[in-house]
């Protein structure tokens, strides 16, 4: 329900101050539980890359998130990447499985990037 | 037993949002794409001690993003959300701007002008000289100075005040691993890093919640299991199941302090089933016992294993896990073609930390799981620069730089000859380590003492006992930070800091290696880098004192600019001078070459061409290290030159169980752990100003087992009352499969009086290490109400 306000204005529903001392992933597991699922079986999951890393915090909430905010940790990523395509038309969000075939110029190997 | 949300919003919305924390709110989505003008620029992370590569983004002045760099070997390019977000501490309005003053400590605080603060503390510490002696003052530094300020700070102590009080809160964390390595290797520090990790087909992490301390290693641990899950094993020994758990192929639950029976179960296991690797052992390896490190034979060492069969030891161990268990781990350990050991705070925070930590290491000598790819005893350092700077600079009261022993006469005699100062300026008795130090500022035999970039009052264990001496107005206390602290609260002196990217200087990670952060943006009103606070205060003091040795000891560094100059030719001074001829060589990380790699340089590098290719990835391994080529005495591939093994053996110890230091009786019949939580830092003064990070875990909680939050009728979010002999906390509970029965944990973040952990925990510390046993204590539980709405607290 939560989720769905927010996909229509872009925004979280206003919350009361102590509501807002909430970690998200304590409402969703119960508002959201499917999307919960997914990301915790990810590999952002089980790497503790918590929801307010992509998605914000409450004055700066974004449903759909920028490519900015992957760059983070996936900046040279964005160097290989077409930037015609957002990074969500192949990796599905919370679970992060790449569709289809690869978008990025360059791939990296196991070896060089251990870690993705 | 969950908590809903209905019924916690219930019991919090009655708070207004007038009462709550002001917290200064994200003005700009970060962006990490960089747009025309925007600068980027080279450093580190400021917070855990992975070492994370980073560019701050920089526009018009002001940071304004954060990215990881990906072709550093020490992060690919990933960061955890302290990572992502610590530059918010740059620009926060609660930065410490001016110094500010006070003669008595119940007076309010004036803000003063820095020519004055400098003479106050210049004055300060020369009365105390002149009165009381040298050893009446000390320095109590941080394992997040740079390496610049804390080589600096000690160098003015030792060869300025002639005093080794010198000391930092590594000791809290990672000097029983010290202990470890010098007592197993000869040597501190590890023999292998990172580069294991993608190449190990075992795990044996104990001790450690790495997925929460160590986040972008542990990510690199995961991606190694999970793309190969049949053929790399993943051990995870804990009184706690955690989310490093969440990665095993078996966890191992065994009680509190029982550590030492699991790891001598192991050792037997691995020599009842002959999965040792002799060779190894007969070229490499002695066996010892004893104060006096006396050599026992291979069957006496049999001999002393024989009590810790695999089926006591699971009793000892709590009964959670099997006699089958712990072969089983054995003989992964011993069989794979690479084992990693990973420990943290859980081994090092015992009062057998480095008996602890020698029984890890035991293991990987018996089976020569050491100095081939994929292998190493890899003891976690928590902070960025405890290694670099505490470690190797000499941070610490018995080492000076250079991993030099204080009482060896050679050894000062050399540091002595480097700054020029006379023979037999620095004392020959290693200064009060860090427990022994605020007990002396409780006993009045420490009169003024200079903290830097730490927080004792929230992070000393049994605090209260020590803010009673740091409360009183016979010792003087001096402040360098960023924030208000608990500790900056009890000073008469405090000194606004420069922060990270706002001063130039190196840290030294986990693994050997060392990595520069440059300043990018100028530091909020008068903040200062300390390098420059010390060498103003040393020119001062020499004044006070009449002494021109002191003034001597920052000649060279006169009239340097302190932003790039001064830290650079402080450095400069360290590594041609105090690193030449050492183990931890770093003669060939200059500031050029530092500047120029990805991911920094991993010593021994004696030249800048060494340095350029990365330095040494292996330890003591010919080809690869260049001390172990031109020390090398034989035909063997490995050769152990540490310094404090003059037989050039690795040592296996027979240490037996011996128990902690308060275990649970029938008045205090829970054991407590403490531990850190993934979105926080240390005493939260910097991660909870970050709105991102505070509201993700705004308060701290305790932990408890659901069948003893069923006897003890406690629910979700109940305010439970934790009692220890020293002091207790009230704290909103969590019900969590994650502590064993019988035992609690808890979250050291906090700094709300009722909710500060350390007012509970114990001080008793390791004889050897003298690192306190923070992990174990015995506590009552309480339930004290039901839920109450609760604010986060900052000072
Ligand atoms: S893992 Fe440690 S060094 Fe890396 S980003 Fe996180 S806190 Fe910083």
């Amino acid at each position: 329900m939560l989720a769905l306000q927010a996909a229509e204005q872009e925004q979280h529903p206003e919350l009361e101050p102590g509501e807002q001392y909430i970690p998200c992933a304590q409402c969703h597991q119960e508002v959201t539980p499917e999307l919960y699922t997914e990301w915790n079986a990810s590999l952002h999951g089980i790497g503790m890359v918590a929801c307010y890393q992509c998605h914000g915090t409450f004055e700066n909430f974004r449903v759909t998130p920028l490519a900015q905010d992957c760059a983070a940790c996936h900046a040279d990523r964005m160097d290989a990447y077409s930037q015609d395509q957002p990074c969500w038309s192949c990796h599905v969000p919370h679970s992060f499985k790449a569709e289809g075939a690869s978008a990025h110029k360059k791939e990296i190997s196991e070896n060089e990037k251990p870690a993705q | 037993m969950k908590q809903s949300r209905r019924d916690f919003l219930k019991t919090s919305a009655a708070l207004s949002a007038a009462s709550y924390l002001g917290v200064q709110l994200p003005d700009t989505v970060s962006s990490a794409l960089a747009a025309e003008g925007d600068s980027w620029h080279r450093g580190t992370c400021r917070l855990c001690g992975v070492g994370c590569r980073v560019e701050l983004g920089v526009r018009s002045g002001k940071p304004f993003a954060i990215r990881g760099v990906a072709d550093a070997r020490t992060n690919y390019g990933f960061l955890c959300m302290k990572g992502m977000y610590f530059w918010h501490c740059i620009g926060h309005t609660d930065r410490l701007t001016h110094p500010l003053y006070r003669a008595k400590k119940s007076e309010a605080f004036k803000q003063i002008s820095w020519d004055e603060a400098l003479d106050i503390a210049a004055t300060a510490f020369a009365d105390v000289v002149k009165t009381h002696g040298s050893d009446a003052v000390a320095y109590y530094g941080s394992g997040q100075c740079l390496t610049e300020e804390t080589y600096l700070f000690q160098k003015i102590m030792r060869g300025g005040l002639k005093t080794n009080n010198v000391e930092g809160n590594p000791r809290l964390c990672m000097a029983s691993a010290v202990g470890g390595y010098l007592s197993s290797f000869g040597a501190d520090e590890p023999i292998g890093g990172y580069s294991d990790l993608e190449k190990a087909h075992c795990f044996f992490i104990i001790g450690s919640n790495t997925a929460e301390a160590h986040p972008v290693l542990f990510r690199r641990i995961m991606r190694r299991k999970l793309d190969n899950p049949d053929t790399v094993k993943v051990i995870n020994a804990d009184p706690r199941v955690s989310q490093t758990s969440r990665i095993a192929d078996k966890h191992l639950q065994f009680k509190p302090g029982s550590d030492l029976s699991l790891l001598n179960a192991m050792a037997k296991v691995i020599i009842d089933e002959k999965l040792y690797d002799t060779d190894f052992l007969a070229n490499y390896a002695v066996f010892r016992q004893g104060a006096e490190s006396t050599e026992v034979t291979f069957s006496e060492y049999v001999k002393f294993l024989e009590p810790y069969t695999p089926e006591a030891v699971a009793k000892i161990c709590g009964g959670n896990i099997s006699a089958d268990d712990i072969r089983e781990v054995a003989r992964w350990f011993a069989n794979s073609k690479g084992t990693v050991s990973l420990w943290c705070m859980g081994i090092n925070q015992r009062i057998q930390g480095v008996w602890a930590n020698n029984l890890i290491n035991n293991l990987h000598i018996l089976t020569g799981q050491l100095c081939k790819e994929g292998a190493d005893s890899l003891s976690l350092t928590g902070q960025p620069n405890a290694c670099g700077g505490v470690r190797e600079a000499g941070g610490l009261c018995h080492i000076l730089p250079g991993h030099r022993p204080v009482d060896n006469e050679k050894m000062r005699n050399q540091v002595e000859e480097a700054w020029g100062v006379p023979i037999g300026r620095i004392p020959a008795k290693p200064g009060r380590h860090t427990m022994d130090m605020f007990a002396a500022i409780n006993s009045g035999a420490i009169r003024a003492i200079w903290v830097n970039c730490t927080s004792p009052a929230q992070s000393l264990p049994n605090c209260d006992l020590y803010i009673k001496g740091m409360e009183k107005d016979d010792c003087f206390i001096i402040c360098t930070d960023i924030f208000p602290t608990r500790t900056t609260e009890l000073a008469n002196l405090i000194l606004p800091a420069a922060f990270h990217f706002e001063k130039t200087g190196v840290y030294g990670c986990t693994e050997r290696r060392s990595q520069i952060t440059l300043k990018a943006v100028d530091a909020p009103g008068e903040a200062k880098p300390e390098v420059w606070i010390v060498r103003e205060w040393a020119k001062r003091l020499a004044v006070k004192l009449d002494d021109p040795v002191i003034a001597h000891c920052v000649k060279d560094f006169d009239n340097l600019e302190e932003d790039y100059a001064l830290p650079r030719a402080i450095w400069d001074e360290y590594t041609q001078k105090l690193t030449a001829g050492r183990d931890s060589d770093l003669r060939g990380a200059s500031y050029p070459v530092l500047e120029r790699m990805a991911d920094g340089v991993q010593w021994p590098a004696l030249t800048e061409e060494q340095a350029l290719t990365g330095g040494t990835v292996k330890k003591f391994v010919k080809g690869l290290d260049p001390l172990a080529d031109s020390l090398s005495q034989n035909d063997l591939p490995y050769q152990f030159y540490g310094p404090a093994h003059a037989d050039r053996k690795l040592w296996v110890w027979l240490r037996a169980q011996a128990d902690p230091s308060e275990v649970p009786d029938a008045e205090y019949p829970f054991y407590l752990s403490t531990g850190r939580i993934i979105d926080h830092w240390h005493t939260m003064s910097m991660t909870g100003r970050v709105p991102e990070l505070l509201r993700a875990n705004p308060y701290a909680h305790v932990e408890i087992n659901p069948e003893d939050a069923k006897e003890l009728g406690v629910q979700p979010g109940d305010m439970v009352e934790i009692r220890s002999r020293r002091g207790s906390n009230l704290l909103p509970a969590k019900i969590y499969e994650g502590p064993m029965k019988g035992m609690v944990f808890a979250y050291w973040h906090d700094q709300e009086k009722s909710r500060m952990i350390n007012r509970v925990t114990k001080d008793d510390y390791d004889p050897g290490s003298k690192e306190p046993e923070f992990k174990i204590c015995a506590v009552q539980i309480r339930r004290v109400a039901g839920p109450k709405p609760i604010k986060p607290f900052l000072l």
